[in-house]
C-alpha cells in the first residue's frame, strides 16, 4: 500500500494555530485475522514529530489502539502567519510520511 | 409385544374371530406385529431429528423466500445440524424443534405483514 | 343531481384512497412536518444530528477534517482511471458521471429492475470487458463517495414510470412491514418513533435517510453504502439480511429515496 503525505489545515487566531491533520495509515493491531483466518500483521503509525519552524513541539508514541486513519489536533503557541507546521510519522515497519503546512 | 396381547385377549379379537373367522384375527396378529417392529422402543410415534430439521428447513426457505428469514432460525439450523453430525441425535431434535418454531413464528409474520403493513403509512 | 352528487362523492373518496408515489410524498413529508414542526424538513439530512445541539457540535467539529475525505481523494483517482479498452466511467453516464447521483435510483425499464448508482457502475465495467466490484469494497465506496461529492448540493429528483410502480411499491411493502425476531418495521422506528431514544441513540427520522451516502461510519472504519446499513438494521431486528444489491434493498432504496425527493444531496457523510 503506497505511503500517502499527511492532510493538514491550520487555523491562527490569537497567536495560537489550532492544527489538525488526518493521516491516511491502515493501523492494523496485529490480533485481525483474513477470512482465511491468516493473521494480519501489524502496520501502525509509532511515532509522531511535529515541527514548528524547524523546531520539535510535540512528540507522541501511539500504540494500536490508536484507530485507522487517525485524525489528530492540536495547539501551538506563539504562532504567526507564515510559520511552518510540519508532521512526521514513523510506523513499526519503518516507514514514514509527513504533511506541510503554512500558517495565513 | 404388549400390542399383540391386545389383540389376543381384548374383546375386539372375540367379535372378529366369530365374525370373519381365523383369518382376521391372524391378520390382526401380523399387523400388531409389524406395528410394534417399527415403533422405536417403548414410544408410539416419535419424529427423528432428521425428519423435523428436514421441516424446519423447509418452512425456513418458504420464509426467505417471502423476505422474512430470522437469524435465530439460521443459526439455529446450522446447530442442529452441527448436533447431528457429532452424532447426538436427542440434543439435535431438541434445537431442529425450536429452528422449527421459529420458522413457523417467521412464516406467520410474514402472512400477517402481508395484510397489516399498509395501517402504518401515514395518510 | 342526485346521481352527481353521488358519483362526485364516490371519486372523491377514491382519489383520497389512491396509493400513488406522489400522494404518498406529500402525507409523508407532512408527517414528519407535524413531529418535528420547528426543523425543516431539508435539515433533516443531517439524520440525528438534526435532533440533538450536543451530538451536532460533536460531528460539526469532525466535519472540519471529515474522514470520508481520503475516500473522495481515492475516488476521484480511481474514477479518472481508463478500462482496458481505452474507454472510462465518463462514457457510461451523462455529464461524464459528475453531478449525477441524484436521479439514481432509476427504474431501468429494459431491464425491468431498480438501477442503483452501484449497479450502473458495475454495469458500466461488465460492457467495457472489467471485472464488477464487490458492493461492499473499499474501491466502490471510494467511488460512489467521489461521485456523492460532486452531487452536493443537488436535489433529489426520482422518478416513478409507470414500469417501476411495482418495484416502489415492493420497497415500501418492506419499509412498513414488521421484520425479524423482533418484529421491528423500519417505519416502526423511523417514523412513528422518529425523535425517540433507542438505547443510548435518538431515532432519526426517515426523511433525509437517502442523502447522505455513502457514509463513512467510525464503527466501520471506511465508506460504507445504504445497503451495508440495511443489513446492520435487519440483524439488529434479527431478521436475515441480504447481499447488498440485492432486489429487494434496490426497491427499498428507491422507495425511500422517492421519499427523499426535494431533499438536498449532501453526500459523502460521517456518521457514528
Amino acid at each position: 500500500m503506497a505511503v500517502k503525505p499527511v492532510k493538514m489545515r491550520g487555523k491562527l487566531a490569537e497567536g495560537v494555530a489550532e492544527i489538525k491533520a488526518l493521516m491516511p495509515h491502515p493501523m492494523e493491531t496485529g490480533t485481525r485475522r483474513t477470512e482465511a483466518g491468516e493473521l494480519i500483521p501489524a502496520h501502525f503509525i509509532q511515532e509522531v514529530m511535529c515541527e514548528h519552524n524547524g523546531a520539535l513541539v510535540l512528540r507522541a508514541e501511539w500504540g494500536t489502539s490508536v484507530s485507522k486513519n487517525p485524525y489528530f489536533a492540536f495547539k501551538v503557541a506563539e504562532a504567526k502567519a507564515g510559520d511552518e507546521v510540519v508532521i512526521r510519522w514513523l510506523d513499526n515497519l519503518g516507514e514514514t510520511s509527513e504533511g506541510r503546512l503554512t500558517l495565513k | 409385544m404388549r400390542l399383540l396381547r391386545l389383540y389376543q385377549t381384548g374383546p375386539l379379537a372375540a367379535r372378529v374371530s366369530g365374525r370373519c373367522g381365523m383369518t382376521a384375527v391372524v391378520l390382526m396378529l401380523v399387523g400388531g406385529l409389524l406395528l410394534s417392529l417399527n415403533a422405536p422402543d417403548s414410544q408410539a410415534e416419535s419424529p427423528s431429528a432428521e425428519a423435523v430439521l428436514a421441516q424446519a428447513i423447509s418452512v425456513y426457505d418458504a420464509a426467505k423466500a417471502r423476505g422474512h428469514a430470522w437469524v435465530m432460525t439460521r443459526d439455529g439450523l446450522a446447530k442442529a445440524q452441527g448436533l447431528l453430525d457429532a452424532g447426538d441425535a436427542p440434543a439435535a431434535l431438541v434445537v431442529a424443534q425450536q429452528a422449527l418454531e421459529t420458522a413457523e413464528a417467521s412464516l406467520r409474520q410474514a402472512d400477517i405483514e402481508a395484510k397489516s403493513w399498509q395501517a402504518r403509512v401515514p395518510k | 343531481m342526485l346521481n352527481r352528487l353521488m358519483i362526485m362523492s364516490l371519486l372523491l373518496a377514491a382519489a383520497s384512497l389512491r396509493a400513488d408515489p406522489p400522494s404518498d410524498l406529500k402525507a409523508f413529508r407532512a408527517f414528519f412536518e407535524q413531529r418535528f414542526a420547528n426543523i425543516e424538513i431539508d435539515d433533516h439530512r443531517d439524520g440525528a444530528y438534526a435532533l440533538d445541539a450536543a451530538k451536532r457540535e460533536q460531528w460539526l467539529s469532525m466535519e472540519d477534517f471529515p474522514p470520508y475525505e481520503i475516500a473522495i481523494e481515492a475516488g476521484e483517482a480511481l474514477f479518472a482511471e481508463s478500462f482496458a479498452d481505452g474507454s472510462g466511467y465518463v462514457d457510461c453516464f451523462e455529464n461524464g458521471g459528475m453531478g449525477v447521483k441524484q436521479t439514481f435510483p432509476r427504474f431501468d425499464v429494459g431491464a425491468n429492475t431498480v438501477q442503483t448508482l452501484e449497479l450502473a457502475i458495475n454495469e458500466c465495467r461488465k460492457a467495457h470487458g472489467e471485472a464488477p466490484l464487490d458492493y461492499a469494497s473499499e474501491t466502490m465506496g471510494a467511488l460512489t463517495a467521489y461521485m456523492a461529492y460532486t452531487s452536493r448540493g443537488e436535489t433529489f429528483a426520482i422518478t416513478v414510470p409507470p414500469e417501476g410502480l411495482a418495484a416502489y411499491n415492493e420497497g415500501k411493502a418492506f419499509f412498513y412491514a414488521r421484520r425479524g425476531q423482533l418484529n421491528f418495521s423500519c417505519a416502526g422506528c423511523h417514523v412513528a418513533s422518529a425523535g425517540g431514544m433507542l438505547r443510548a441513540e435518538i431515532l432519526s427520522a426517515s426523511v433525509g435517510h437517502a442523502t447522505h451516502w455513502p457514509t463513512y461510519r467510525l464503527k466501520w472504519e471506511q465508506v460504507g453504502s445504504l445497503h451495508k446499513r440495511f443489513n446492520e438494521c435487519n440483524e439488529q431486528v434479527g431478521a436475515e439480511g441480504l447481499p447488498e444489491q440485492s432486489a429487494s434493498y434496490r426497491n427499498l432504496e428507491y422507495f425511500l429515496s422517492y421519499m427523499n425527493n426535494g431533499m438536498t444531496l449532501n453526500g459523502p457523510a460521517s456518521r457514528k
